[in-house]
């Protein structure tokens, strides 16, 4: 049995909290708000767990072996502090922090640890049958070389001045980029690698932050462009687009299908969902509705203490804040610019 | 689109009912993300006229013990006929699968108690339930003595969201009293047409999603 914190019970941290409570191997040790009128909305859901105002509280106190950190971005850092040099696994929620510096630290205190907790980033994307499929592909090398690509993230969210913390870039590491497109950039980065040069332009309509950005990556040998908006009129659910072209295939990729067009000959195969295999959540009482989300917290919770690498590790997390990173730089200096070095010269791949 | 619009013109003479579905989740969402969880379902509350308000005070006080402990299944409730109020007058009013797994999820059945009678007698409609997870949602129906009119879930020949399995899924339907809905249950037009007709004569449900 795992006993398992949650940190930030905002609407991400609740879904947590239902997903969690029907894993079998879970027991709950502890909630963390700042806020204490959430202890009230919280018991009135009939979960009487122990409430504390902070992570060092709840530690102090509580035997842990697990903590989700359901909070605004730059509050990860000081979590990670809490957290790592006790041993304590921690997953934290997307971005990894709000700014470079604060996912270094966090990268830092891993490495100072002779044997590392279990740590995740929750880019559920990743844990999505249909993007499974995709690595698979790719990685089979039946593309070919890769010439370009084009991908997009959509959603229709902001059409008015927005408020709260998601227009302090200072805490939410942003605006669309870092609290939409992580997601695409998160998968890019796993599917193709990262860039050299990223060349970005931002558009503000609505908010303090960026609604909408136009990027092109620079591969080894390749190019793609990206486009992300929350500002996309008649998309009112998360809309992700990928268009690979390869010298032997095309493939495109959207939430609920996946195309191969062979070059050769001409033919096509899809692959729908109910065409692969389920996400492994047979243990839960409950299924949640969004896909990637129950794997995804089932396999952080399977890591702890085993040593096993989860899927979207702190290094595949901190490699998309480098390219977030990279984004505001150059679209700051209006030109074209390398990607952010990795502190220690690691990759997701040489780890 | 077009066959979608001109069946939806006349929708009796198609052996078409339109039902309703509370709440806008997505806008749920949205708001949400930018007001929190109890901004959002206040802001909704405030911005309704205050004849609709006076309907969900009336809730409020018969559940005045909740109201005092902030309980989710009344105050989701309250919010859910906010949303309700806004909506024209139909048949039937379904709750949406992601409220009804939330729900679940948090083993609160009085969610359903309360949806069921505020549906039935603040606005004369038919009860429904939607969900992923039928099986289990039969269960805590029968658990509390809950009995809906209508209930609504994916039901397909590939068992695609049938959760926990296809098989779990269709062996309760012949012992259930509420009538069925099958939600996704042509897979974007991707399954032969022989194949759902046979899947649907096969199977007692009441009607299907368009």
């Amino acid at each position: 049995m795992k006993r398992i914190a949650i940190a930030g019970l905002g609407k991400i941290g609740l879904f947590h909290l239902s997903i969690l409570r029907n894993i079998p191997s879970v027991e709950l040790a502890g909630l963390v708000d700042a806020n204490p009128a959430v202890q009230k909305i919280v018991r009135g859901m009939g979960i009487k767990l122990p409430f504390f105002a902070s992570v060092p509280d709840l530690l102090a106190k509580e035997n842990v072996n697990g903590v989700f950190a359901c909070v605004p971005p730059a509050f990860n850092p000081s979590i990670a502090q809490a957290c790592i040099p006790k041993g304590i696994a921690l997953f934290v929620e997307k971005p990894m922090a709000a700014d470079l510096e604060g996912a270094r630290t966090m990268e830092a205190l891993l490495k100072s640890q002779k044997t590392p907790p279990a740590n995740a980033v929750g880019y559920m994307v990743g844990h999505s049958p249909i993007f499974i499929k995709v690595r698979e592909i790719l990685k089979s090398g039946e593309l070919g070389q890769i010439e370009i690509y084009s991908a997009s993230i959509l959603l229709g969210e902001v059409f008015k001045k927005q408020e709260g913390w998601r227009q302090n870039p200072k805490i939410s590491g942003g605006g669309a980029v870092a609290v939409l497109g992580s997601h695409l950039l998160y998968l890019i980065q796993s599917f193709l690698g990262m860039p050299k040069t990223i060349q970005a332009k931002m558009t503000r309509l609505y908010s303090l932050v960026e609604d909408i950005a136009d990027i092109e990556f620079t591969h080894e040998g390749f190019r793609g462009n990206i486009k992300i908006s929350w500002s996309e009129p008649d998309c009112p659910d998360i809309a992700i687009r990928i268009k690979v072209k390869g010298s032997k295939a095309e493939l495109h990729i959207e939430e609920n299908r996946v195309t191969i067009l062979k070059k050769a000959n001409g033919q096509g195969q899809i692959f729908y969902p109910w065409d692969l295999p389920p996400e492994p959540c047979e243990r839960l009482k409950v299924r949640p509705a969004r896909e990637g989300y129950a794997s995804q917290d089932i396999s952080f919770v399977d890591s702890i203490g085993t040593g096993k690498k989860n899927l979207v590790s702190w290094l595949e997390g901190f490699e998309v804040q480098r390219l977030i990173e990279g984004i505001y730089k150059s679209a700051a200096a209006r030109t074209a610019l390398a990607v952010p070095q990795s502190c220690y010269g690691r990759t997701p791949e040489s780890k | 689109m077009e066959f979608k619009v001109k069946i939806l013109e006349n929708p009796s003479a198609n052996n078409i009912e339109i039902f309703s579905m509370v709440p806008d989740f997505q806008q749920f969402v949205r708001d949400t993300s930018h007001y929190g969880t109890t901004g959002a379902a206040a802001r909704r509350i405030l911005a309704m006229p205050a004849l609709k308000k006076l309907r969900l005070v009336k809730v409020a006080l018969r559940h005045f013990d909740k109201v005092l402990k902030f309980q989710f299944d009344l105050l989701m409730n309250l919010f859910l006929m906010a949303e309700t109020s806004k909506i024209p007058k139909r048949r039937t009013i379904f709750l949406h699968h992601q409220i009804t797994d939330l729900a679940l999820s948090f083993d609160q059945p009085g969610l359903f108690k309360i949806f069921h009678q505020v549906v039935s007698n603040e606005f004369g409609a038919e009860p429904g339930l939607s969900t992923l997870n039928f099986k289990r949602l039969t269960e805590v129906l029968e658990e509390n003595k809950l009995e809906f009119p209508w209930l609504m879930a994916p039901f397909n020949p590939k068992g695609y969201q049938m959760y926990p399995s296809s098989q779990a899924c269709l062996e309760i339907l012949p012992h259930l009293r509420s009538k069925v809905i099958a939600d996704n249950w042509n897979l974007q037009g991707t399954l032969p047409d022989k194949e759902v007709q046979v899947f649907f004569e096969t199977h007692p449900f009441a009607a299907a999603t368009l």
